[in-house]
């Protein structure tokens, strides 16, 4: 029994690890295949990218020799162009030098330089001499006309002096006349001056010595009146220490007597207060002995009325202890 | 409501974001506020605003709604749910959602200007796949459809005969205008039936009769919610399987599907010699595109912006099949991309479709199998693998 259990799973167990082999292998080939197929892949991608690369630099450079080309080609045409060009125009000109060279022509043509010249110098001279012809009319016109101008100016020049010379001669008599007058005046005007000036002086002379003379009568009238004043202050002051040593003495005699007044009536009261205490302490002690008198009778008259019914009446009161009662 | 509360109108969604390090779901309250573009998200679990409200001018109003993924500073959130009623109310009554099914024999022709005709009408296409139906299926499919016995008949028929590819629409009212469009009868037919008025572009795709019965789309929003569950939820396993011969696989990358470039890139494909043999929109998870671009790892430096490219939203796989049996698809498919950098693209090939389409070397619109013998991995990846 156990061998068959044994044999059975050594079996299964050797079935799981074939499995298990199998699978791993399977995945080992797998990857190696699919790295196989990654290099293909990868060397087809290379050869083609280089393939396309190449056809790319390949069109570009086509591209470019294209380019190239058609730029030759079109320099190469301008330049025909251009070469053509020139050969037109040396045509051209080799035409007109040869025309220019030819003798009738140019026989022809210095006549007609000739002949324009003339008819040009001809005109020329015209033109000078109308101009001139012209310029002279202007210059007599201009020449009367600062003839004119030169009367008038002068005419007006001669009125002017005539005019100015008559104005110079009142005039100057009026200055005169002015002048002499203004010089009486000023004289007169220093003279009157110094007539005040004088005057004025007199008159500060005089008022000077009248000023003196009242100072001195005013010094002698201040120094009597100091004098009067003086003796007056001091009958004065005595008068009133007089009045004031008097005035003392009566209120210290009014003091004295307010003040015996004053003890005696003290001593008044002091007398009534004792008589009238010792009234009412006699009052006072009369009560309290009825009032005892009256307590002694009202417990005999409770204890008579509570003899013999067994209560206790009289119970000492609780007495509070203490050392402050103590 | 009034003008202020109009200025502050706000959408709000639970979004959850896959913590790798700890390998757990956490759910998140993420607000868009209209009025001025910004985003707060709010942590549900500690209750504590996790992002204030901030500006995110890569986000617009468009890329919410309730199955998106927004990258907000490198962390995406998956938008599982509205978040209040107030949102689900307003956007559940203007983005609506809508089936529709090519039928074989369209498809191969108009597949492309179908697209782009909708795209352009702001119908954005949310999720389609190829799909090959057995005769049980089939049935399966018709059996609560209500239509008379030789219309269903003959749709059968026609759903047997090839490949047809369902997708799932999102946009305005586009259950009308979808059923409008199978009903335009011409620019002097008598549009008696249906009140809503059809753009010029998609009156001129719709005038012709083979586009006009190629589609089949449910008539109604019950329907709709129906085939939605039957197509892209039941997993019945009625997609398209690969051929696996002489095909390759193409993505086309989420940038350009946001971009409205989608219908633009199909039919640049299918009108230049390749045929789409299989077809299915997915909404990658980051793990798997990391897986998904394994092999790039050490190998190209935009690795990891080439992998949040693709896990940033929905991207669009093809098998592709070279309308020529005699060439290699690989080759011709591979040519027809162009060189991985958009601005050489432009400057060697421009007529290639990263020149066209690409902008950057990560954002060069389409991804496209770069080694001969992966292409079968990467098609079984895409179509087997993944769920």
């Amino acid at each position: 029994m156990e061998t068959i259990e044994f044999l059975n799973r050594t079996s299964r167990r050797n079935i799981k690890s074939q499995i298990g082999w199998k699978v791993a292998q399977r995945m080992r080939e797998w990857s190696e295949d699919l790295d196989d197929r990654r290099g293909q892949l990868y060397v087809q991608l290379h050869s083609e990218a280089l393939q396309v690369d190449e056809e790319v630099a390949a069109l570009l450079q086509a591209r470019a020799d294209e380019a190239e080309r058609k730029r030759h080609e079109w320099i190469h045409m301008e330049r025909l162009k251009r070469e053509e060009a020139e050969q037109e125009l040396l045509k051209v000109k080799q035409q007109q030098r040869e025309i220019e060279n030819s003798e009738a022509h140019r026989h022809m043509q210095t006549k007609q330089i000739l002949l324009e010249s003339k008819q040009a110098q001809l005109q020329q001279i015209e033109d000078r001499q109308a101009l001139r012809r012209r310029q002279a009319c202007v210059e007599i016109l201009w020449q009367r006309v600062w003839q004119r101008l030169d009367d008038s100016r002068a005419q007006q020049e001669q009125y002017e002096q005539q005019l100015r010379r008559l104005i110079e001669g009142q005039c100057q008599a009026e200055n005169l006349a002015r002048d002499q007058q203004q010089k009486a005046q000023l004289h007169q005007e220093v003279l009157a001056e110094q007539r005040a000036y004088a005057e004025a002086l007199n008159v500060a002379a005089e008022n000077d010595a009248r000023k003196r003379e009242m100072e001195l009568q005013q010094n002698e009238v201040n120094r009597r009146k100091q004098l009067c004043d003086l003796q007056d202050q001091i009958s004065q002051n005595m008068k009133l220490a007089a009045s004031q040593a008097e005035a003392n003495h009566r209120e210290d005699v009014g003091y004295n007597i307010r003040e015996d007044r004053q003890i005696y009536e003290e001593l008044m009261q002091k007398h009534c207060a004792r008589g009238r205490n010792r009234d009412w302490h006699q009052s006072y002690m009369t009560h309290t002995a009825e009032e005892r008198a009256a307590r002694r009778r009202s417990e005999q008259e409770r204890e008579r009325a509570y003899l013999g019914t067994g209560c206790v009446l009289g119970q000492q009161q609780k007495q509070p202890y203490g050392r402050a009662v103590r | 409501m009034t003008g202020a509360a109009q200025a502050e109108r706000r959408l709000a969604f639970v979004a959850e974001w896959y913590q790798a390090e700890a390998a757990i779901i956490r759910t998140f309250l993420v607000t868009y506020f209209v009025a001025d573009e910004a985003v707060e998200v709010f942590d549900q679990r500690s209750k504590k605003t996790f992002l204030r409200r901030t500006k995110i001018p890569e986000l617009t109003q468009r890329d919410f709604f309730v199955g998106s993924k927004i990258n907000v500073f490198g962390r995406q959130f998956d938008i599982v749910d509205y978040a209040d009623e107030s949102t689900r109310s307003n956007l559940a009554k203007y983005r609506k959602r809508g089936f529709v099914l090519l039928k074989n024999n369209m498809w191969h022709k108009h597949l492309g200007k179908f697209l782009k005709t909708l795209i352009n009408n702001k119908i954005n296409i949310n999720n389609g796949q190829m799909v090959q139906f057995t005769p049980k299926m089939v049935t399966q499919f018709l059996s609560g459809k209500p239509k008379n016995e030789v219309v269903s008949s003959v749709l059968m028929n026609e759903l047997l005969a090839g490949p047809a590819i369902s997708m799932e629409l999102i946009g305005d009212n586009v259950v009308e205008i979808m059923i409008a469009c199978v009903k335009y009868k011409g620019p002097d037919g008598v549009n008696d039936s249906s009140s809503v008025k059809l753009s010029s572009s998609l009156e001129e795709l719709f005038e012709q009769e083979d586009v006009r019965y190629g589609i089949y789309c449910p008539a109604t929003e019950e329907d709709v919610a129906i085939d939605l569950k039957f197509f892209f939820e039941d997993r019945l396993s009625i997609m398209k399987e690969c051929l696996f011969k002489n095909s390759t696989l193409a993505i086309i990358k989420p940038h350009s599907i946001k971009d409205g470039l989608l219908g633009d890139i199909v039919d640049e494909i299918l009108a230049n010699g390749f045929n789409v043999t299989a077809m299915r929109m997915i909404l990658m998870a980051r793990i798997n595109c990391e897986e998904f671009y394994e092999v790039y790892r050490g190998i190209l430096p935009e690795y990891i912006p080439m992998v949040a490219q693709l896990a940033s939203g929905v991207c669009m796989c093809l098998e592709i099949v070279s309308a020529d049996p005699g060439k290699s698809s690989y080759g011709e498919f591979r040519t027809f991309c162009g060189p991985m950098d958009p601005e050489i693209a432009k400057l060697l090939r421009p007529h290639t479709l990263r020149a066209k389409f690409g902008k950057s070397k990560v954002l060069n619109a389409i991804h496209c199998t770069d080694l001969p013998d992966d292409t079968n991995l990467e098609l079984q990846y895409m179509f087997k693998i993944l769920d």
